[in-house]
């Protein structure tokens, strides 16, 4: 719960500094996307391998110039895997039969810059790159059969993502549908992981807030 | 104003989506699956050492501290899948009066109130509730050499303890060598002999030979 409290408090934040930012007509903007989300490395091969339909992200961006634009960004991504019936020996001669269900929610915070080399002129579609940091937190719960365990954490987290922003209008390119692709690297070193490692889709839409 | 209520509607969706929308595994959980078998044992014990043994006529009831001895069909279940289990693994079955090398204890576990029992101290921790009389060994205490060091029980469980008889007068108390606990939901209205069954599976050494 205090991950979501802190989400809906970053969220809050977003939204009542708005009316400042709004000031500037076009500059200022809100995305709102749906993810997926692939585990890599320690993360797919130590916890959980499967691929997490369940993500959202919304990022405030204020444009500094038509090309560049800095946004902060949050949201959240849930992980599951439930593993079938089988043996573990936990300690000593102790084994443990059991369903084991392991999930991770992470909820990040990221500074994020956004560049679109052709942002200066209207076109059909306008690429970009991005490139963000920040801190996730990180709820991790496995349960045995019914028992679980948890723990939550923040760490470090890096993003870097490329994609296209196909704008509603040809003459106003801030705004429209956009579809992209990132790379995150989060630092978590614990529960047997060494990394949250992951490699996502998203695709959403921007528009003005003024 | 009209943009704000835009955003207000779109961070009310993705705070739903939050609180929402995360899975929560112990939905996708059959009964059987939120279940575990746990066992752990003597390693200085050879198994094979044994080759009788004798399991007792009704089952232990550990209530929040309190004993009681009970059988209901559903206690005399988890007895007969015990002794066919024992059976399956080359022990032999006798009497408790003619000398088994094995006794066989069963005990339902509740624990509701706000202590929290941990599993290896219940054997000695509740007066005497499985007394060692029973095996012809009054005024002896139980040891178990090993524990669970994580576990403690807060919900039932049902558990299978060998004990070890043969060996009771020279060490001068009744050492527990093998306990099989089930815990989760459904215990006692499951499949008495499949949760019995996936104890001994686990446990090979248990045998004769």
């Amino acid at each position: 719960m205090k991950i979501y409290a802190v989400a809906l408090s970053v969220l809050a934040t977003m939204l009542f500094t708005t009316e400042s930012f709004s000031q500037a007509p076009n500059k200022v903007q809100f995305q709102l996307g749906y993810n997926i989300s692939a585990p890599l490395n320690s993360f797919k091969n130590d916890y959980i391998s499967n691929t997490s339909f369940n993500g959202v992200t919304g990022q405030l961006t204020y444009a500094i110039s038509p090309a560049f634009s800095l946004g902060l960004q949050s949201g959240y991504q849930d992980y599951y895997q439930k593993y079938g019936r089988a043996i573990y020996h936990t300690q000593g001669n102790e084994v443990v039969s059991a369903v084991i269900s392991n999930s991770m929610l992470v909820v990040p915070l990221l500074v994020n810059g956004t560049y679109s080399p052709m942002g200066k002129k209207p076109a059909i579609i306008q690429p970009y790159v991005s490139a963000g940091a920040g801190v996730s937190m990180v709820s991790y719960k496995q349960y045995l059969g019914e028992f679980p365990t948890s723990s939550n954490s923040a760490a470090f987290t890096a993003s870097a993502g490329a994609g296209i922003l196909v704008p509603f209008n040809r003459n106003n390119s801030n705004t429209g549908f956009k579809l992209g692709a990132s790379y995150n690297y989060a630092a978590y070193n614990k529960n047997g992981l060494s990394n949250l490692n992951t490699i996502g889709a998203n695709a959403g839409v921007v528009f003005n807030l003024k | 104003m009209k943009n704000n209520h835009i955003l207000l509607a779109g961070f009310l969706v993705l705070a739903g989506f939050i609180t929402g929308c995360t899975k929560e595994p112990l939905n996708n959980l059959t009964t059987e699956e939120s279940r575990i078998y746990m066992t752990n044992y003597d390693s200085t014990v050879n198994f094979s050492s044994y080759k009788t043994f004798s399991i007792s006529d009704s089952v232990t009831v550990v209530n929040n501290g309190r004993a009681t001895r009970e059988l209901k069909a559903t206690d005399q279940a988890f007895i007969n899948a015990a002794k066919n289990q024992m059976k399956a693994t080359g022990y032999t079955e006798v009497g408790k009066q003619n000398n088994p090398d094995v006794g066989v204890n069963i005990t339902r576990i509740y624990n509701t109130s706000s202590g929290v029992l941990v599993y290896d101290n219940y054997y000695n921790g509740y007066g005497g509730y499985n007394d060692p009389y029973y095996w012809g060994y009054g005024g002896y205490n139980y040891y178990m050499p090993y524990g669970y060091a994580t576990y403690t029980i807060r919900e039932g469980a049902l558990s299978v303890d060998l004990l070890d008889l043969k060996n009771a007068a020279a060490n001068n108390k009744i050492d527990i060598v093998w306990t099989g606990l089930i815990r989760g939901s459904g215990i006692f209205s499951g499949d008495a002999n499949a949760q019995i069954k996936t104890l001994y599976d686990q446990s090979p050494y248990l045998k004769t030979n």
